[in-house]
């Protein structure tokens, strides 16, 4: 018997009973395939699971999407929505990296036309955007662009000539949360951040060229602008090292506010606050801050792209259509209305390492956009595919409009490390006509294509408990790794 | 002395030592192992400084991860390239600092791997035979 029992519910879903952990105060639901269930007890994940539910104020479940894995505090997959009165909101469950997230670029390039160029683009790309330990960009921001950027997120990069205004629309939440505090922003924090604008980072972030290998929706497709055989640019990335600060700062003070609470945490991790609290709304406040910091981050970028594909193409982005697809956000906790027991309530939705899923006819859908569903990206690792997805409104009805992020890892990075030593990664990628230019070596071992799920398995899921639907499959062909 | 420890996403390490500011001192070494992938112990023939850094907090826990964040802050945005510890001082559940030594401004630039921060998963100092902790490093 597992130490933490699963009850299959529905095809892909799964319950993980109130009574698997003293304190849980609603059950857990698992989002996955049979396939996927040994792996996921024998990881212990579902224990983060029931943690979670053990979290003053949540409602309905602690779910988890099917890219799970073991985090800190919240799983990675994460998704639990709190009341706001009587919930909590935790730092942890947001994670360091606010808003990390995912931006598609797309193009008017044929595979056809340009696979033998990929190297080149490739290299062009790993040159003009900063990445890897410590990177630092050449825009070196004023204490004013700084209270800019928090305040405003992606307007600032289109006022500052770097993205072009019809890019906000193709934003999620147009790349700005308003409701922030710059001045709840500390000085280290800025600090931090003084040179990361338009800054990959390193670890998992990445920027891909892709192909469009199979469509699988035509109508949503043709609404995302998306086609067989195109070429499409793919960021991941967050709000660098200003993101980690707050969440930093915060966690700190919330080990305090949990001993003046008396809430009992499984995990300290999950250190929170009332979000009624000073402590919670000033969380909120300034983690708006960061994930308007992490929109203009990857905005930033896809200046830097399309600088790049221009200059390579001598022809202006506009001509390339280099225009974006959508901008989705991974890590966040943000306050929505969704219906609970058939009455319309506000929440504050936590998603760490989970994507919002609008099903068709959200007024928060771009109006292009809007009759097929928002557009999620889903990630996979560098040597398979990647996948467009699109919102469903079932997923309302089963996981607050939430969906997976990526593929999810697998193994440990000592493990990548450990299953690859001696293999020459690059070629291997080369090989299946991946183009791989990373800064450090080790983070090329840990980050194999073996460490990860297939993202296939993980969308199977999704699509098949209902909360997405299919829409393209994209396979790398150039890969940017810090 | 520590060693590291499977973790899915991330970087885990055990510590241990025979007192508690012993626990701080190896800890902060293990991290400086990690951010220069060993290399901090062996160089030599370089001019080192030392740099101070310190923290507060309600227990040791909280003192330990404010330590070792402090010691990431001043290697990854201040840039200090930390090679050796050179003291601790631990007012148990109260502050702690910590003298360091290494190479000022844009020693940091040769740091092998970045963490982001230091977490609270599951952290918990225990004291039996020796002091041991376990602590999980973002990355």
């Amino acid at each position: 018997m597992p130490e933490f029992p699963l009850e299959k519910i529905a095809p892909f879903r799964w319950r993980l009973a109130e009574s698997a952990l003293q304190g849980m105060r609603v059950p857990g639901e698992i989002f996955a395939s049979d396939e996927m269930i040994p792996r996921i007890i024998a990881d212990k994940t579902p224990q983060q699971v029931a943690g979670v539910a053990t979290l003053p104020g949540i409602v309905r479940a602690s779910f988890a999407m099917p890219d799970i894995h073991w985090g800190y505090g919240f799983p990675i997959g994460g998704v639990a929505a709190f009341d706001l009165d009587k919930g909590v909101v935790s730092p942890g469950g947001v994670g360091y990296d606010i808003n990390c997230g995912v931006t598609l670029i797309r193009s008017n390039l044929q595979v056809k036309e340009i696979f033998n160029q990929i190297p080149k683009l490739t290299d062009a790309l790993f040159d003009h955007i900063p990445c890897g330990v410590g990177s630092e960009g050449k825009i070196k921001l004023s204490q004013r662009d700084q209270d800019e950027i928090l305040s405003r997120g992606a307007e600032w990069v289109v006022k500052a000539g770097y993205a072009d205004h019809s890019d906000l629309d193709r934003m999620e939440d147009h790349g700005r949360l308003d409701d922030n505090d710059p001045s709840l922003v500390s000085a280290r924090t800025r600090q931090r951040a003084e040179r990361q604008l338009g800054t990959l980072g390193s670890g998992n972030h990445f920027i891909e060229i892709q192909k469009v290998v199979d469509i699988y929706d035509e109508q949503a497709a043709q609404a995302f602008g998306l086609w067989k055989g195109q070429i499409l640019v793919m960021i991941h990335s967050g709000s660098r090292g200003l993101g980690h600060q707050i969440c930093e700062e915060t966690l700190k003070i919330m080990q305090g506010v949990v001993r003046r609470e008396g809430i009992d945490l499984p995990d300290r991790q999950l250190a929170c606050a009332p979000i009624r609290s000073t402590e919670g709304e000033n969380y909120l406040k300034a983690m708006r801050c960061a994930a308007n910091f992490a929109w203009a981050n990857r905005l930033t970028m896809v200046g830097l792209v399309r600088q790049t594909f221009a200059s390579f193409y001598k022809k202006p982005w506009q001509s390339l259509d280099m225009n974006l697809v959508y901008d989705v956000c991974h890590n966040i906790a943000q306050i929505e209305s969704h219906t609970v027991e058939g009455k319309k309530r506000q929440l504050c939705v936590h998603r760490k390492g989970a994507t919002r899923a609008l099903g068709p006819g959200d007024p928060r859908i771009p109006d292009a956009y809007r009759s097929v569903g928002q557009p999620i990206l889903i990630p996979g690792d560098m040597g398979r595919a990647s996948y467009v997805l699109a919102g469903t409104n079932k997923a309302e009805e089963l996981t607050f409009s939430s969906s997976c992020h990526g593929a999810g890892r697998l193994l440990s990075r000592h493990a990548a490390i450990n299953a690859t030593r001696g293999e020459d990664i690059v070629k291997q990628l080369a090989a299946q006509g991946v183009f791989l230019r990373a800064k450090e070596k080790g983070t090329i071992h840990e980050e194999v294509p073996q460490a990860y799920k297939d993202a296939k398995d993980v969308t199977d899921v999704v699509v098949g408990a209902g909360v997405s639907k299919l829409v393209a499959r994209m396979k790398p062909l150039g890969v940017v790794k810090g | 002395m520590y060693r590291t420890v499977a973790h899915q996403a991330d970087i885990a390490i055990g510590v241990e030592a025979d007192s508690l500011e012993g626990l701080f001192q190896e800890s902060l070494a293990a991290l400086i192992d990690l951010l220069t992938n060993g290399e901090a112990a062996n160089v030599s023939g370089e001019e080192l400084e030392t740099f101070m850094i310190e923290a507060d907090g309600f227990d040791n826990e909280v003192l330990l991860v404010g330590l070792l964040s402090e010691l990431l802050f001043a290697s990854q945005t201040l840039k200090w390239g930390p090679r050796k510890i050179v003291s601790v001082n631990l007012v148990p559940n109260a502050r702690v600092s910590a003298i360091i030594s290494g190479l000022p401004d844009g020693g940091g630039e040769r740091l092998c791997r970045e963490i982001k921060a230091v977490t609270y998963h599951y952290l918990k100092i225990t004291h039996f035979d020796l002091w041991r902790v376990s602590i999980v490093f973002d990355v």
